[in-house]
């Protein structure tokens, strides 16, 4: 499975990074590969290509603040699970809470 | 990041390993902002805490697994900075609608301008390791500032 996901935060500092973190070992520990754009103080990180987009399975958004240029996800809404930032730092497992696997 | 930019970013005196613990979330932020203070990453406590106080409002800074990363952003940061302290016991920190038990606290700084990318950097790098849990076994064994320098160096 390939999962992509943008992390952002009101302050841009703690949350972004913290959830970014958590996201890529929950991916790491089931052996999905895993991409996340970082949109925190620092600017935007790691960003996602097109291709990434299209080809991701799953789409995390753990953002308390507005997306930055969300547009390029409009196709693809039925991949997006949104998740609050620290949901996913307590409980990384929420975001394949959509997921029925088998 | 390298060695320097760490030790200016969590200096010695911001660094409490032996606390027993605190009453409430409010002693705590008033402890760290303190030692904040002290070590000039924070030209005045008070504001600092009420910048602390204000991100508390938008969202929980209690992460679960006995840590807690309050944050402020405010015009008094100097530099962006951390201050970490390890409680013996845990205590009940509550945060936004959330409450649990917290005995690691990072308590980062940051300031109103953008400028200082590379101390940032290492704030945003810190918070990064706090969701491995060996990251936060190895701090319930430090000993030391040094051995705190040491392992977050090792987690890179």
């Amino acid at each position: 499975m390939q999962v992509i996901a943008i992390t952002s935060c009101a302050t841009g500092v703690a949350h972004t990074y913290m959830a970014a973190e958590a996201i890529k070992k929950i991916c790491k520990e089931k052996n999905y590969s895993c991409k996340v754009e970082m949109q925190g103080a620092l600017g935007l990180e790691n960003k996602l290509s097109p291709a990434e987009i299209e080809n991701a399975d799953l789409i995390v958004f753990a953002n308390d603040i507005k997306v930055v240029k969300a547009e390029r996800f409009d196709e693809y809404k039925d991949k997006i699970v949104k998740v609050k930032p620290h949901e996913v730092i307590q409980n990384p497992e929420i975001i394949f809470k959509n997921i029925v696997e088998g | 990041m390298g060695k320097v930019l760490i030790s200016n970013a969590l200096q010695k005196n911001a660094v409490v390993l032996n606390v027993d613990s605190f009453n409430d979330k409010e002693a705590v932020f008033d402890f760290l902002a303190d030692r904040l203070e002290q070590v000039q990453v924070v030209k005045n406590k008070d504001d600092f805490v009420a910048a602390l106080n204000y991100r508390e409002k938008l969202g929980p800074t209690y992460m679960g697994n006995f840590i807690a990363i309050p944050h402020g952003k405010s015009k008094t940061v100097v530099n962006p900075g951390v201050a970490f302290c390890r409680c013996r016991k845990p205590f009940i920190y509550k945060s936004a609608d959330t409450a649990g038990e917290v005995k690691y606290i990072f308590m980062l700084a940051i300031p109103e301008s953008q400028a200082a990318n590379d101390y940032l950097r290492v704030l945003a790098a810190l918070a990064g390791m706090l969701v491995h849990q060996e990251f936060i076994d190895a701090l319930e064994t430090i000993e030391s500032y040094e051995q705190l320098l040491l392992i977050i160096e090792k987690w890179q």
